[in-house]
């Protein structure tokens, strides 16, 4: 007689127990594997699949130009993994030809976004040679001057992605220019900063001579530009990058000037300057030749926002994937996690944009720096930003703030990714866009009604970040990307998205043009989002919301009854009507996705 | 009474009060303290808002003095109020009279023996359902099962309730031993029984083997009767085996394996008690730190063990349901006292297995058995929550733990369970402070001799009240017949922040943003059941009626074609229709035993329903049986065949000649043994079991009434054996005579054809959800020939009957059934019938005399 299977036991008293569980072997939904267009396959081999959830998976793996994909031949446990290639950071081979040892011999794979991957081959015959040949040259082209994927994907949209943002058309939304802020195209050429777009917002008062001036003691020429502006009070967001201070604290009269006529533009008693920053930091930058800005800056306070660096937050992620990743710590899980400090970091970012949001809506300018400007201070201002406008909170409004604040003012996402990159130890790499994600699904789950994206957004976005196949991510700033000519030889993820957007939007949505949002940045309302970082791990129960998958179908049989209706209304007359079956077979359904035998179901209990 | 509490009362009144209160900005009023309530009323406001709070609600009063004095007030629903009292003195009074009325320890003069609800009347039933309903309505309990009232005096066991259900074998006397064998008395007893397999979850207290390990015969034959044919079962102790060891030191114990060989025990350790306490302490403490210093939260939360709790409860809960859904085997849940962590368990693995429990009345039904019957000491565990600074006596919050362990299933699995997290929330306030008189007492005993039940309302029925239950269910409830297998990882648990942090503003926005999205749900459900009602009137059948010119195709033509419309509803047959018929609406030729032909005109006419009248009747078959096999059976195989590929509904009638001599007779269910004697009857029974067999295959959506004799004045029987019940009117209004050909006393149920008519369209248009059959008898009347006659003299009176039974029929008759019973169709669908034998008498008579007058036919009326 069997005993029971169970999931609830691991206690050594009851060995008699196993632990292994049909339900929880689903990974992920079982699809043959169709190409993109431009997408070639180089090489399917044997191997066996080292899963940490199951054991080794005997099965089939396909290497092509854009990803690696494993599929089990076994057929009661279908295992399937879909892994772009520019999500792997680091391929390394395990064992010699010469180790002991079951499935000692073979591929460990490193990814980018929260697992690891193991595979193992026969020992015979160098059978690992070609395989891990053609993944070390395809996960890193850059490494072997090939072209990235998204050159080389022939993909089609209806609608073309790169047209959601245009700098002229969102300062125009935003009611600029006025008569405090001018549009300047001093950096058409990129000739004054080379991280920053061509086209940029300053205050009205300030010449071109001036801007040029404050460029040379800004770090990288980033000047103080408008991001935002308050329709109501005028309030602005200017960011920047640190100023040149040194140790021998330099001033510069331009500046201070510059930065009066910002304050000027609506009379704010005193421009608030968030430093991002810990003061320590801030201090140490001068050795460096940064600094902050002093007492001569009259009618500006300074606040550091206490937010750690690129390197802090890289090693914050790197000991959560420690604990999630393969298995979930179980033990001092909460201490656990709390050692990460990651939900600490979440919280002083929120907490900063909070802070500039509440300020800016109360009628204060403020401006935002960190050192160079181009990671903290992107999270702020965009975050800030989120909270401040409500058309951010659409899809396409989104998209904008993403293009805006972080794509064109140079956040240097080919740093920090390392898109087809073999240095997998670069120093420069650091997940401050995926902080900055997180930080945007905490405040969907704080405001469940304001966003009009779902989850699933955030999600594809984080994918597409190191999948290499769309050209929105790809290079550190606008000058790299138009001399790669990104635009025209790329497709944007947002083609993608707004081709097909439905199966992004939250169904709650419920617009409310003029609210400011104010979330609540203490630990006690942050959650680790569960959906991303331990979405591998098939035991932990994954909410993929299934209150709003229900909606959406409630929705869906909403229209296909509409439509029904409609066309029994218009039958109607006709001497001998055309009654489609009542099962779907021959009634045209306005959603496929949507089983028929849903319908059925939804009668019985409504 | 009010005397009592006027002595604690010296302040009564206080102006000019300062009330802080979370989520809401300071106000200035009127405070007033009464026998049971705390009642401020701020004066300032032209909308003159109150508070009032339940004394019973407090759980701690600080004070602390200055210029003015500044009480505290900290809720067992974790609120926290200050009051800013000017004057020392009434400061002092103030906080004296709360501490003092709000633990008042006598159960009589609590606040439900004087909460007067307007809507509600004491005469309502208190509880939801009692053990004795529990047990008649379980299926299948009954086989080895019995309802015991060995402890109504509660004699045998003070915590248990009067009834109880325990193995069938076990008598009563039996039962009284065990119980002496039981900590408390609480002995074994069914609280589960899983329809699936007819495994049982049983739960109990220790067994009292003590020392120097003592047996008790009577327990161990108990627990081998639970166990019946089956190989083993298991016994999940929820203490660790060091406590159930060191249980023997104190009288306790365990079921040793050498005693009780058919069970393997598995132990889990459950916290209870003080350490349970501790925990919600120190939980709470940390939610309500508002120091700014939050950085060591996780640690905090984490230290207070309160998630791992819940994870155990969870996990241990998830096992029991696997040894009983998965494993297939019973289980016995005890710890020590089984009043606590045993009911925590039996109730979660329920809510796990079982989908009845789930929905909003399931719950709450589930939580008056496991948890109010069943003797969870409410009064003691619950005196006080996380903020009293008295002495720990018994408070335990193993309810609330229970609650937090539903949020979490509730989280993971928000389409499975009816009801609300309100109601969660709902329920964990009730249970320390309530209006109602139900979590007042520890036991039924104690309730029953405080008259709880007559003098006090019960909390249960209030919340399934029409007004509450829209609050209180999941409008995306949805049905599922699988077990909901929790996740017990930490990273699948989680904080339940609606009830520990539910007074901080964020908390209450993201109330409102749910409230919001609720709301949505239930306007889109709404708007959905509208269209989908308004589509399924619109979207017609198309129906073709095979035989149709048989005794009911006709008249069922007619009532199909008035809802449908003329075209959509098309007769066939092999003969020429009479010139009326051919008139009314489109026929076709068809023959059943032509297949292919039957085909096209299915296909080219997009049929959708199949009406097979198609069939030679009882005394026609007799007479010649290869035709009959022919067309009631192969005939029907055809239908069936074309029915299962085009999707059609189908309908085929059968008929009281699907029984024979064999089945019982009087009256008749619908399921039973059918031997008929005739090739009509086989081939009905044939029908029924081929129709039934491709819906349960294949998803058919068959369809069967048994029709008793169909009497019509209109159209001719068809040579059946009931015939006479129409001749007979016949011949009353011709030649006054009629000579019958069965004798005076042939009972047999018979129905007029409009009822027949109507329970067909009725029974065709009823959802399939509704349908628990797909074979179902329809009854309307049941008479001799020797009645109906009896019943036409009375508007005939010179009518003559002779009896000369012909030995084919009345053989066929009385194999057949007297009466029918119809119990499930008139429970599925609704069924009815409109006419007995007199209307059916007065009509027939009334039609055929008109008939005749028509005609210009001589009437016999005298």
């Amino acid at each position: 007689m069997a005993s029971p299977v169970s999931l609830y036991s691991s206690n050594s008293l009851d060995k008699h127990i196993s632990s292994v569980s049909k339900d929880s072997l689903k990974m992920e939904p079982l699809t043959d594997v169709s190409l993109l267009p431009g997408e070639d396959g180089v090489i399917e081999k044997e191997v066996i699949y080292i899963c940490p959830f199951n054991g080794p998976v005997k099965g089939k793996v396909l290497i092509t130009n854009y990803r690696l994909y494993f599929r089990s031949s076994d057929s009661d446990m279908t295992v399937m993994l879909d892994v772009p290639l520019g999500a792997i950071s680091r391929v390394e081979k395990m064992g010699g030809a010469s180790s002991r040892g079951e499935n000692s011999y073979g591929l460990d794979i490193t990814c980018k976004d929260m697992r690891n991957l193991r595979f193992a081959l026969k020992q015979e015959g160098h059978s690992r040679r070609d395989i891990f040949d053609f993944l070390f040259r395809l996960a890193f082209p850059l490494a072997h001057s090939l072209p990235l994927f998204a050159y080389v994907t022939q993909e089609k949209y209806e609608e073309n992605g790169w047209n959601v943002y245009k700098a002229m058309d969102e300062l125009r939304r935003q009611g600029l220019p006025n008569n405090k802020w001018r549009i300047t195209f001093i950096n058409k050429n990129y000739e004054l900063c080379d991280t920053y777009p061509t086209v940029l917002a300053v205050p009205y008062k300030s010449k071109e001579e001036d801007l040029r001036r404050v460029a040379a003691f800004r770090s990288r020429s980033r000047i103080p530009v408008l991001s935002w502006i308050h329709r109501e009070n005028q309030a602005v967001i200017v960011r920047c990058s640190q100023p040149l201070v040194g140790m021998s604290g330099k001033r510069n009269k331009d500046d201070e000037r510059y930065l009066e006529m910002i304050r000027e533009a609506n009379e704010t008693p005193k421009l608030t300057i968030y430093d991002a920053r810990p003061s320590v930091n801030a201090v140490a930058n001068k050795a460096t030749g940064g600094g902050y800005e002093g007492d001569e800056y009259q009618n500006a306070e300074l606040v550091f926002l206490d937010i750690q660096n690129i390197h802090v937050m890289r090693e914050s992620l790197k000991k959560l994937k420690d604990i999630v990743y393969p298995n979930v710590e179980e033990s001092h899980w909460l201490s656990s996690l709390e050692s990460t400090h990651w939900l600490e970091h979440i919280k002083l970012v929120l907490s900063g944009a909070i802070q500039v949001a509440d300020k800016v809506s109360t009628g204060n300018s403020v401006l935002v720096h960190c050192s160079d400007g181009w990671d903290r201070t992107a999270q702020l201002t965009s975050l800030a930003m989120l909270m401040l406008d409500s058309h951010y909170r659409t899809l396409r409004g989104f998209e904008v703030l993403i293009e805006k604040e972080w794509i064109s003012f140079g956040h240097k996402f080919a740093s920090r990714i390392g898109h087809g990159d073999k240095n997998h130890a670069d120093q420069d790499r650091s997940p401050i866009f995926v902080q900055f994600i997180d930080c945007v699904w905490q405040m969907t789950k704080q405001f469940p009604t304001a966003f009009e994206f779902n989850e699933r957004l955030l999600l594809t976005i984080l994918d597409h970040l190191y999948s290499c196949r769309f050209g929105t991510f790809l290079y550190n700033c606008e000058s790299a990307r138009d001399q790669h000519e990104v635009r025209t030889k790329t497709v944007s993820l947002w083609s993608l998205v707004n081709s097909k957007t439905d199966i992004y939007l939250n169904p709650f949505y419920t617009p409310e043009p003029n609210m400011v949002l104010c979330p609540v940045a203490s630990m006690r309302h942050l959650e680790l989002w569960v959906s991303y970082y331990i979405r591998w791990n098939p035991r932990i129960r994954q909410q993929q919301s299934p209150v709003e998958q229900r909606y959406r179908e409630l929705l869906a049989l909403r229209d296909e009854y509409l439509k029904k209706l409609e066309e029994l209304q218009l039958s109607d007359s006709s001497p001998a009507p055309r009654v489609p079956n009542s099962t779907a077979s021959n009634t045209p359904s306005s959603n496929s996705s949507t089983p028929p035998q849903h319908r059925t179901h939804l009668q019985t209990h409504f | 009474m009010l005397m009592e509490f006027s002595e604690h009362i010296k302040t009564a009144n206080v102006e000019d009060v300062v009330l802080r209160q979370p989520l809401h900005p300071p106000s200035r009023g009127t405070l007033c303290i009464t026998g049971h309530h705390l009642l401020f009323s701020d004066r300032e406001d032209q909308s003159c808002s109150q508070v009032l709070l339940l004394l019973r609600n407090i759980d701690a009063v600080e004070k602390r003095s200055g210029s003015t004095g500044t009480i505290t007030i900290k809720c067992k629903d974790l609120r926290v109020l200050q009051i800013d009292i000017p004057g020392m003195e009434q400061c002092l009074n103030i906080a004296h009279s709360i501490e003092t009325l709000s633990n008042l320890e006598s159960v009589p003069e609590m606040y439900p023996f004087f909460y007067k609800p307007s809507d509600q009347s004491l005469d309502r039933q208190w509880g939801l359902s009692t053990l004795e309903q529990f047990f008649q309505e379980t299926k299948g309990l009954a086989s080895q099962w019995r309802l015991s009232t060995v402890n109504k005096h509660y004699s045998v066991c003070p915590s248990y309730p009067t009834s109880v259900i325990v193995p069938k074998c076990i008598n009563d006397e039996t039962l009284k031993k065990v119980a002496k064998f039981r900590q408390g008395g609480r002995f074994p007893v069914l609280c589960y029984y899983h329809h699936k397999n007819g495994m049982v979850i049983m739960r109990s207290s220790q067994p009292l083997m003590g020392a120097n390990k003592k047996r008790c015969a009577e327990d161990e034959r108990l627990l081998e009767a639970v166990i019946g044919n089956s190989d083993k079962g298991y016994i999940i102790d929820t203490r660790s085996i060091q406590q159930s060891q060191q249980a023997r030191m104190t009288g306790g114990g365990f079921e040793s394996k050498s005693c009780y060989s058919s069970w393997r025990r598995l132990h889990r350790h459950m916290e209870k008690g003080k350490s349970l306490q501790e925990s919600l302490i120190k939980l709470v403490e940390a939610c309500g730190d508002e120091s700014h210093n939050m950085d060591r939260w996780l640690s905090k939360l984490e230290n207070s063990k309160w998630l791992s709790h819940v994870q155990t409860a969870l996990s241990t809960a998830g096992l029991v349901a696997e040894c009983v859904e998965r494993d297939g085997h019973s289980v016995l849940v005890h710890g020590s006292e089984g009043t606590d962590s045993s009911l925590l368990i039996s109730t979660l693995a329920q809510l796990i297995m079982d989908p009845s429990s789930r929905t909003l009345d399931g719950f709450l039904g589930l939580l008056d058995r496991e948890w109010v019957q069943a003797g969870h000491p409410f009064r003691k565990r619950c005196a006080h929550s996380a903020y009293s600074h008295a002495r720990l006596q018994q408070e335990s919050p193993v309810f609330l733990l229970l609650l937090d362990c539903v949020w979490q299933l509730w989280r993971q699995f928000p389409l499975a369970l009816g009801f609300s997290e309100a109601l969660l929330l709902k329920l964990a306030t009730e249970a320390y402070s309530s209006n109602y008189g139900t979590f007042l007492c520890n036991t039924e005993q104690e309730r029953y001799a405080l008259g709880i039940k007559q003098k006090t309302y019960c909390l249960f029925q209030a919340l399934l009240g029409p007004m509450n239950r829209e609050v209180y269910i999941n409008p995306l409830y949805e049905h599922t017949d699988l077990a909901i297998w929790p996740s017990v990882h930490p990273q699948s648990l989680q904080l339940w922040r609606g009830f520990f942090l539910r007074w901080t503003p964020q908390n209450q926005h993201l109330e409102e943003a749910q409230k919001e999205i609720k709301n949505m749900i239930i306007e889109q459900t709404s708007s959905w059941n509208k269209l989908e009602n308004s589509v399924s009137s619109q979207e017609k059948p198309r129906v073709l009626i095979t035989g149709g010119l048989g005794q009911l195709g006709v008249g069922l033509a007619e009532i199909l074609r008035k809802q449908y419309g003329t075209n959509n509803v098309i007769l066939s047959d092999v003969k020429k229709p009479p010139p009326h018929v051919f008139r009314s609406g489109p026929f076709v030729y068809a023959d059943v035993l032509d297949y292919k032909h039957l085909r096209e005109l299915i296909i080219n006419n997009q049929i959708t329903w199949l009406v097979h009248y198609s069939a030679l009747l009882s005394a026609v078959g007799e007479a010649n049986v290869a035709l009959a096999r022919k067309i009631n059976i192969t005939g029907l195989h055809n239908v069936l065949d074309l029915a299962l590929e085009n999707s059609l509904r189908l309908f085929v009638p059968s008929t009281i000649g699907a029984f024979g001599p064999s089945s019982p007779r009087d009256p008749v269910p619908d399921l039973c043994v059918q031997r008929p004697r005739t090739i009509y009857g086989v081939s009905k029974v044939h029908g029924e079991l081929m129709g039934e067999y491709l819906h349960h295959k294949h998803g058919l959506d068959f369809r069967c009434l048994r029709y008793p004799g169909v009497i019509s004045a209109n159209t001719q029987p068809g040579g059946g054996t009931t015939d006479y019940a129409v001749q007979i009117f016949h011949d009353a209004l011709s030649t006054g005579h009629h000579e019958c050909y069965l004798r005076p006393d042939t009972r047999l149920p018979m129905m007029h054809i409009s009822d027949c008519h109507r329970a067909t369209v009725e029974f065709m248009e009823a959802p399939e959800c509704q349908l628990s059959l797909r074979t179902y008898n329809i009854a309307a009347m049941s008479f001799t020939p020797e009645e109906v006659a009896q019943e036409i003299r009375k508007h005939l009176p010179q009518l003559k009957i002779t009896y000369s039974p012909d030995s084919v029929r009345q053989t066929i008759a009385d194999s057949w059934p007297v009466r029918f019973d119809d119990s499930n169709a008139r429970r599925d669908w609704g069924w009815a019938p409109a006419f007995g034998l007199e209307e059916l008498v007065s009509d027939m008579l009334h039609t055929i005399r008109n008939k005749r007058t028509n005609e210009g036919l001589p009437i016999n009326s005298l």
